[in-house]
């Protein structure tokens, strides 16, 4: 085809590591600022001497408080790197759905994940099972298992002879996701109890976070991650017609494949320790396109660092705004979220995938 | 966009379950004058004379021979609803409501009620016909009911206008003294005067005696009450006044209504009691370790869930509570 106009996104000669190590850098001090602040309040001075005191081989004079220690290594800064964790697997799961589908308004929970979480999340608290079984083990394995059953049966759908055509992907998990949701609905009329926990866990949060969970997260993600990464700069070729990329030599359904995986085991295991958060695998990912542009190379780890930031910062507001008191960040998220979604669609971004 | 409709849709069931669960926060101040109104205005119309009467002092005891119709019942708009005969058929969509009929004898009359109660045994049998959020306005209707009680005003016209007798109370927000109002109240709808004074009293007593069993207490124990996920009552709550009776120092006094307490003030806080749906959520997580209720082994489960209904059983919990609290006072 020698007349056909290949647009190849521009490749730079060299990758911009100056962008994500300003990005980590950046990510580190909103950690330390968000962790500086909460319902209790600690001197910033103390807070440095307490993590500096955590650092292998320094010993401070004690000058604070147990309760203080307490607060801010066993409550605010596990809360704040889960959130960070949380918020960068969403972000990055998101822009390898968007980029994966070619579709501008893909989120992590496209294809059934979410739906599938909660079904497992209110089966484990709303029926006997829950009672048989440790519900603080069980939650996050059984939320895990719903949401990969949901993207099993949506895949298992949509994969007619050899393809997958996204459409009818996108369809299967929009018919799964509510399908799920009924049952959840369905579970909670039926049962008696209380719905405040499944609520709280539907619309997400970091109030139950601590070191344990923190690594659970990232055993469950980061295998997930490394797919992606190896495979995300694939997505640059991928946003060509799929002719176009097999002729590059890009096996175009076992990395669509590959890719979807990665992007959904990640979500599951994001959302089984925290609940689900909307919109942060929506917007940072635009934000990042807006900002830098959309070379899949860079875009995947700056939207990862951008959505760590970003949920941090929501973390943060949903702790402190009411304080003593919490709000579910689920609806800081999608309160910021939404109006800021609309602010893009305003200015007539033309979405470059 | 599914997950932002999902969202959505659960924020308006939360923002509604929050509706309810403190229904004190926005109407504290209003409440309390209602409930104590409403229940002194249930005179027998004859003697309407004198409606602020006392209810104690309204001589329907002495005299229960005597015709009590129209009864007239002040509801929680300030609407006088009349009854003018004992109704037969009650439908009641309040857990409270239910509980207070049996234990004075009146089960019997009970011929509906919403799908979340389970006390006593007895209602197992009756129909249930939907929660407070979504009822089933032509069953209610097929059933022929005398009275429908409401203690949301949200069904209150729906069923009004199908032209049978509601009324609307709200539940009880603060003060649970007033729950033996409240047993009263129902006496005189169904004629069973003697028998509501009895348990009446009875709970009366028993709040006394807890009373005077700690009057020599002075320093109360901080303690932390958790309904569940860290969601824990404030001060002008039923729970809260409780909790305050008992001269035990909420740490949450400074929230309104239920809502979910940070855990760091939780550590902040220190309380020396816990009490909570779920004991391992506290022993099990590090950054308790040196909340004083773990050290000491004072995290306790309620074996009742009286706390929960404005009912006679409530004192239940409220002694079960006072034993935990005070272990050496209460055998």
């Amino acid at each position: 085809m020698p007349n056909a106009k290949l647009e190849i996104p521009p490749v730079k000669a060299s990758y911009p590591w100056n962008r994500v190590i300003g990005g980590i850098a950046s990510l580190i001090l909103i950690g330390f600022l968000a962790s500086s602040i909460g319902s209790v309040d600690i001197p910033l001075l103390q807070s440095v001497k307490i993590v500096i005191n955590k650092l292998p081989g320094i010993e401070l004079p004690t000058s604070w408080s147990n309760e203080w220690e307490t607060i801010l290594w066993q409550l605010r800064i596990p809360r704040v790197v889960l959130a960070a964790i949380v918020g960068a697997t969403l972000a990055m799961s998101g822009a390898t759905y968007q980029g994966v589908f070619r579709n501008p308004l893909a989120d992590p929970y496209l294809i059934g994940v979410a739906a599938g979480a909660g079904l497992g999340a209110t089966v484990m608290l709303a029926t006997p099972l829950g009672n048989l079984m440790s519900i603080t083990t069980f939650l996050p394995i059984a939320a895990f298992v719903g949401a990969l059953l949901a993207v099993f049966i949506t895949y298992s759908v949509a994969k007619n002879t050899g393809g997958l055509p996204i459409t009818t992907l996108i369809l299967a998990g929009v018919a799964v996701s509510s399908l799920m949701a009924a049952a959840t609905t369905l579970i909670m009329m039926l049962g008696d109890d209380d719905l405040r926990p499944i609520l709280s866990w539907l619309l997400g949060g970091f109030i139950e976070a601590n070191w344990t969970k923190c690594a659970l997260t990232v055993i469950y993600v980061l295998p997930a991650a490394a797919l992606i990464v190896i495979y995300g700069r694939v997505l640059n070729v991928m946003q060509l017609e799929e002719g176009h990329a097999n002729q590059m030599g890009v096996n175009t359904e076992r990395t669509k494949f590959l890719l979807i995986l990665g992007a959904s085991l990640a979500t599951a295991g994001a959302v089984s320790f925290s609940g689900l958060i909307g919109f942060v695998g929506l917007i940072a990912p635009h934000a990042v396109r807006l900002i830098w542009g959309t070379d899949y190379r860079t875009l995947i780890p700056m939207a990862a660092l951008s959505g760590a930031g970003i949920l941090i910062i929501a973390d943060l507001t949903a702790r402190t705004i009411i304080s003593p008191t919490e709000l579910p960040v689920g609806v800081v998220t999608a309160f910021f979220g939404a109006p800021f979604f609309l602010y893009l669609l305003r200015r007539g971004i033309r979405f470059g995938l | 966009m599914t997950v932002a409709k999902g969202l959505a849709l659960m924020i308006t069931i939360l923002a509604s379950l929050t509706v309810v669960g403190c229904n004190s926060s926005d109407t504290k101040k209003g409440l309390l004058d209602e409930a104590t109104e409403g229940a002194s205005q249930i005179s027998p119309n004859n003697n309407n004379e004198s409606p602020s009467l006392p209810l104690l002092t309204t001589p329907t005891r002495s005299n229960s021979l005597a015709t009590p119709f129209p009864i007239t019942i002040r509801d929680s708009r300030g609407l006088d609803i009349q009854l003018h005969e004992f109704p037969e058929r009650i439908i009641a969509y309040d857990s409270a409501v239910v509980e207070i009929l049996f234990a004075i004898g009146e089960g019997q009359r009970i011929i509906g009620t919403h799908d979340f109660v389970t006390h006593p045994p007895e209602t197992e049998d009756i129909p249930k016909l939907g929660s407070a959020f979504s009822i089933n306005i032509e069953q209610i209707v097929a059933l022929k009911p005398d009275l429908v009680f409401f203690f949301s005003e949200g069904f209150v016209d729906d069923v009004e206008k199908t032209g049978i007798t509601v009324l609307y109370r709200k539940s009880l927000g603060s003060n649970f003294r007033e729950v033996a109002n409240d047993i009263r109240l129902w006496g005189r709808i169904t004629g069973a005067i003697e028998r509501a004074e009895q348990v009446a009293a009875e709970f009366e007593n028993r709040v006394e005696l807890i009373q005077s069993t700690i009057d020599n207490v002075n320093i109360g124990q901080k303690i932390f009450h958790d309904t569940g996920d860290l969601w824990t009552p404030g001060a002008n709550t039923l729970v809260g006044e409780v909790l305050t009776f008992l001269k035990l120092q909420n740490i949450a006094h400074d929230i309104d209504g239920y809502q979910q307490l940070s855990p760091e003030v939780i550590v902040d806080r220190n309380p020396e009691i816990i009490i909570t749906p779920n004991r391992d959520r506290f022993v099990d997580q590090d950054a308790f370790a040196n909340v004083n209720a773990i050290k000491n082994n004072r995290v306790y489960t309620l074996t009742s869930d009286g706390l929960s209904v404005a009912s006679p059983r409530f004192i239940e919990a409220v002694e079960e509570l006072a034993r935990l609290a005070y272990p050496e006072t209460f055998r």
